[in-house]
């Protein structure tokens, strides 16, 4: 696969009643346990080939007595609620994503960090190698811009890996669509060329920059929409122009 | 009545971290999911045995920081789990003791001047643990104090429940398969603060020789957890109490 949208991030002030909501809403099963530092992901796959939504929250709230900007951005986007808060793209291979590091003139997070702390565990204690870029004094999420990822192990990637049962499960067939804010010549100067944007399913709404819906198959039924704002609804990324 | 061992509360500032610790030093592996309104569990079957039987460790952390903010209430656990120790915060919250019956939790709640809590699960699903198939966990506990806990007990005396679903217990629900995980085979002894005295008055029974306790006389609470194992070395858990951190408990008796 050439550039893709890999996965994307629902903040939510807590993960378990919104990841219960979502699976009222549309039928789609989540999985738990993973976490990293101070924050845990319900992790709800899309389908093929290979799209997952982490909702993501803050599971240490003890961390909060030492506030970071970021720590601030979260707990104030999820104020009001859950709010999609990254779009994350993938590519298959160092290379690809070197590619975009060289763009961006940014280093990347490397998927051999030897600190455990540095990357997602499950319950079972695998702990999860992703390489990612940008690397930024401040998530580029918070400016409402995806980033992309590398897995090297395909094969245990979020959206493969198994649901809790829940009741009227559905089975999804894919991402179709996102819609995001902007305009797709914004998001062609963030990637570095209309080539990349042409490549993802993205709808342009003109609204504040970050996701606001998300549009997936399931088997058998109509397509399921997802809407949540944009975390720039909450937090306008004019907040972090400096 | 049998009373017995029915599962231990051990609070973490994250039960994820939490879990996996307890797990690299026992063993033990668990299961995650389950939350009722404002904290998460992660649910350590311990296995059964003689005279611990069908007992878990549910570790337990808050998932909602806008609510913890915004509650202005003293909270006993927040400030035990506020203050630092060698387990990263950890501590024992809780020893829940079971009964068999409804009608042995109602006698229970009689003597201790309490209500049981009611079974409103199906009506009020949100007030009880739930777990992520939808299973909504019924349970009955006592005692419940509307007015209060009465100053005469210290507050980590045990709690007392009754399960009508034994299957649906979070102690028989199969763990996340993990390296070097050990099995559990029963609960074989706890240390509890206090005195035997204490906790028989409590219980209405001599707690000695009703279910598996040693008592080290410091801080009412749960000190250590000791499970046997089918496959080896009993482990022995051990994290303070939570009182041994909260020198008065009077602000955090209000109604229950």
């Amino acid at each position: 696969m050439p550039l893709h949208i890999d996965h994307i991030s629902l903040a939510s002030p807590h993960i378990f009643r919104s990841a219960d909501a979502l699976a009222r809403e549309t039928g789609l099963g989540y999985w738990t346990g993973e976490w990293l530092r101070e924050t845990s992901v319900n992790i709800v796959p899309l389908g093929p080939p290979g799209n997952f939504i982490e909702i993501s929250g803050f599971v240490d709230i003890f961390a909060l007595r030492s506030m970071t900007e970021r720590r601030q951005w979260l707990l104030d986007i999820t104020e009001t609620g859950d709010h999609f808060n990254g779009l994350c793209l993938g590519v298959d291979s160092m290379e690809e994503l070197e590619v975009f590091a060289r763009h961006w003139k940014s280093e990347i997070n490397r998927a051999d960090n030897p600190d455990p702390a540095a990357h997602f565990q499950r319950a079972n204690g695998y702990i999860l190698p992703m390489a990612s870029t940008p690397v930024t004094k401040r998530s580029v999420w918070m400016l409402g811009l995806p980033n992309v990822y590398y897995y090297p192990d395909r094969t245990r990637h979020s959206s493969g890996q198994p649901t809790h049962a829940i009741p009227n499960q559905v089975r999804p067939t894919g991402i179709k669509w996102v819609e995001v804010g902007g305009t797709a010549q914004q998001m062609a100067d963030w990637l570095g060329g209309m080539h990349y944007v042409e490549l993802l399913p993205l709808k342009f709404n003109g609204k504040s920059l970050g996701v606001w819906a998300v549009a997936v198959g399931a088997e058998g039924r109509d397509d399921i929409v997802i809407r949540r704002p944009a975390a720039s609804d909450a937090v306008p990324v004019s907040r972090f122009t400096d | 009545m049998n009373i017995h061992i029915d599962h231990f509360s051990l609070s973490a500032r994250n039960a994820f971290e939490s879990a996996a610790r307890l797990r690299k030093e026992t063993g033990l592996s668990f299961w995650t999911g389950e939350w009722v309104r404002d904290i998460s569990c992660h649910m350590v079957p311990l296995g059964n045995g003689p005279r611990g039987k069908d007992a878990f460790i549910e570790i337990q952390c808050f998932v909602d920081a806008h609510a913890r903010r915004k509650d202005t209430r003293p909270n006993y656990r927040y400030d035990a789990l506020s203050v630092d120790n060698e387990y990263n915060g950890d501590y024992w919250t809780g020893l829940m003791l079971g009964v068999d019956s409804l009608a042995d939790l109602e006698a229970v709640a009689r003597r201790l001047g309490g209500d049981v809590t009611p079974e409103d699960s199906r009506t009020n699903p949100y007030n009880h643990f739930q777990r992520p198939d939808g299973y909504v966990l019924s349970y009955q506990s006592a005692p419940r104090y509307p007015r209060g806990r009465p100053d005469k007990w210290p507050m980590d005396m045990p709690g007392f429940y009754f399960y009508p679903d034994v299957p649906g217990r979070s102690s028989n629900q199969p763990v996340v398969a993990s390296p070097h995980m050990r099995t559990p085979a029963g609960v074989k002894w706890v240390t509890f603060g206090g005195t035997n005295e204490l906790l028989s008055d409590w219980m209405g029974c001599d707690a000695e020789t009703t279910i598996p306790v040693k008592f080290n006389g410091k801080a009412v609470g749960v000190w250590e957890v000791c499970v046997g194992m089918a496959d080896g070395h009993d482990n022995v858990i051990r994290r303070p109490a939570a009182a041994s951190v909260i020198p008065d408990d009077s602000k955090y008796r209000r109604a229950t």
